[in-house]
């Protein structure tokens, strides 16, 4: 067993102030591109000494040069998202915290482009804010750093498909608890199923939920329970981008009580259905008989 | 027609007990009013009530409890622990000789786990946090030192965060760190050191009285006390055998106005960092610290009111976002809009 003994200095928390600026730049320097090729760069967020818990932001990029593709978020310091990396127009818009803060340098997420025409250009964030762990949310300073390109044509064809499902991913999505509760503005009176989960390997792709003997359902959190009642099982399954899944399922809160169970009271009437139904058949024999 | 009227009244008091425990249950159904509810999940490597196991989490269980000696418990997808793994080792005869071969043990796939160890208070709940949700809980000893290990890991970065609770229900300051985990390894985070909690008696007090400032830490270490002033005034003092503080602070040194204070514990070369800081403030009257009654106001950003702040309170403060005129228990700082700010707010107090 690979063992790998971690001594944490506490120390380091202490140090945790706001006399250094956080930094945010791409994980590629200057990039010579051809065109119709596939080009990806993650951006990289450092918050040098000083503790942080939530950044949003916006990446710009040329769309005449280049095509969004999709972005990658496994491995990214970022829990929960209040807003995915999403594409508008020519940016990308994000925005997310990390309970607890986080010190160091980690990657935020990584952005995949196909190269469209030759020509020059550059990607960088604007509307950035990073905010300090301090309880206040206090907004650090930001040094960020531009990715300039230069895309040349490319003689070759251009590559046709890019490998998006990551087939080296072999681990499911994370273990999960979800939450199920009323939150009335969201739901009204409406109970409420919350869940949210990491994949390291691939990223999430989506969660679909099943109830009872329904089907799966994709859903976004929070969803509304058809069974308000919650008296059925509750199946609720993360797939990451290479089609691993995690499933965690919920037993019923109110398992229903043996009078409410339809099945119980079917077999019961067929019971005595037939019963009654046998003895009117015995009875208008035996009539017969003395007839 | 007489024999079908009186199976009908044979019936009719079976119907009336039927209707009572439908009526019955609806009504008691109706009758709870839950905010959040308590569920049993299978697949969040935490064992439940109702689940023998869950994942790597099989409780107190192991094949032993079985009637095997060696081996591993296998938990199935139902979280019901499954014995395959395990079998009964016979060991070697030292009288005899020869004997053949075997089939040999089964092979155990090395598990990617990681292990804290570490100080909390004594006898105290521990909660390890993965990604911002709770992983595992632990009950740290008698004399403060806990241990525990977290399985089921896969390959990249994990941001882990641990917190304890004293017997007073104060919480410590969340302990985070990140950790890149390789899968087959096993890592040690070890050296963990959770600052002490820390409370006032009351919230606010008279120049020239004394406020207590009491918290728990590590049995018989030495705490030091921060009151935050023009210049800031130390106070060291040592806990008791069961991590207990207590200090009569003198606000004659205090001016009029808001203050906090916060502390860190010293047990023999090692320093925790200092904690979470309480405000109270100097002024011309004494008012007690309201106990904790569970009301949303004593934990910040717990929207729900559920004594924890989580993926509930992550929803309802998303569901703000951005939205005029806000719900003002999702505007955390009361600047009449759900932004960054509160989320960075949320974050900063998060329980998982």
């Amino acid at each position: 067993m690979n063992r790998l003994l971690i001594t944490i200095c506490l120390s380091f928390l202490l140090l945790a102030n706001a006399s250094q600026a956080a930094d945010l730049y791409f994980d590629k320097d200057n990039a010579e591109i051809r065109t119709g090729r596939f080009f990806e760069t993650g951006i990289i967020i450092d918050s040098g000494e000083q503790s942080i818990n939530a950044v949003e932001g916006k990446i710009y990029f040329p769309n005449n040069l280049l095509e969004f593709v999709n972005t990658k978020e496994n491995n990214s310091i970022i829990s929960f998202w209040i807003e995915k990396p999403k594409l508008i127009g020519n940016y990308i818009k994000f925005s997310g915290i990390v309970p607890g803060g986080y010190i160091g340098q980690a990657n935020l997420f990584e952005l995949i482009f196909k190269t469209k025409q030759s020509g020059q250009g550059n990607i960088h964030a604007q509307d950035l804010k990073i905010l300090l762990n301090d309880g206040l949310g206090t907004e650090a300073s930001i040094n960020q750093r531009a990715i300039n390109f230069n895309i040349s044509h490319d003689v070759l064809a251009s590559e046709e498909a890019v490998v998006i499902i990551d087939l080296s991913d072999q681990d499911k999505p994370e273990p999960f608890t979800p939450m199920i509760a009323k939150i009335p503005e969201i739901g009204g009176e409406n109970y409420l199923l919350m869940f949210n989960t990491q994949d390291k390997g691939s990223g999430i792709d989506y969660y679909q939920v099943k109830e009872g003997y329904g089907a799966f359902v994709k859903v976004e959190s929070p969803y509304v329970l058809k069974s308000q009642k919650l008296d059925k099982k509750i199946i609720i399954k993360a797939v990451d981008k290479s089609g691993n899944e995690r499933l965690v399922t919920i037993s019923p809160v109110n398992p229903k009580s043996w009078y409410e169970n339809f099945s119980f009271f079917a077999i019961i009437i067929i019971v005595i259905i037939v019963a009654f139904s046998l003895g009117r058949t015995s009875w208008t024999k035996t009539k017969r008989k003395q007839k | 027609m007489f024999k079908y009227l009186r199976t009908i009244i044979y019936l009719f008091p079976l119907f009336l007990v039927g209707i009572f425990f439908i009526t019955y249950n609806v009504w008691a159904q109706n009758g709870v009013v839950n905010a959040t509810v308590k569920i049993s999940v299978c697949g969040n490597n935490i064992a439940e009530g109702g689940e023998e196991c869950d994942n790597a989490d099989f409780g107190s269980l192991s094949c032993s409890s079985y009637g095997f000696n060696a081996g591993s418990l296998i938990c199935d997808i139902a979280c019901d622990a499954d014995i395959s793994g395990c079998y009964t080792e016979i060991p070697p005869d030292d009288g005899g000789g020869g004997g053949g071969g075997g089939g040999g043990n089964p092979v155990i796939p090395p598990q990617t786990s990681v292990i804290f160890s570490g100080k909390a208070y004594p006898l105290s709940s521990v909660s390890i946090l993965k990604d911002g949700q709770i992983a595992i809980t632990t009950i740290a000893g008698p004399n403060a030192d806990f241990d525990v290990k977290l399985s089921s890991l896969s390959t990249g970065t994990y941001n882990f965060s641990v917190y304890s609770e004293d017997e007073d229900s104060n919480r410590s300051a969340l302990f985070t760190f990140s950790v890149y985990v390789t899968s087959g390894s096993s890592t040690e985070i070890g050296g963990i050191f959770l600052a002490p909690t820390i409370a006032t008696d009351k919230s606010e007090v008279r120049q020239g009285d004394d406020v207590a400032i009491f918290g728990q830490s590590v049995p018989n270490s030495t705490v030091t006390i921060a009151v935050n002033s023009e210049q800031e005034i130390f106070r060291y003092i040592n806990a008791d055998e069961d991590g207990a503080y207590l200090h009569y602070f003198d606000t004659a040194l205090l001016e009029k106005g808001g203050h906090s204070t916060k502390s860190k514990a010293r047990f023999e070369e090692e320093v925790s960092s200092y904690g979470q800081s309480v405000a109270f403030l100097v002024g011309d009257a004494n008012i007690d610290t309201l106990p904790d009654d569970g009301n949303c106001s004593s934990i910040i950003a717990d929207m729900n009111c559920d004594a924890r702040v989580n993926i509930v309170d992550f929803s309802i403060a998303a569901y703000w976002y951005q939205r005029s005129n806000p719900d003002p228990k999702a505007d955390l700082n009361n600047d009449n809009k759900v932004d960054l700010i509160d989320f960075s707010i949320m974050a900063f107090h998060w329980t998982g």
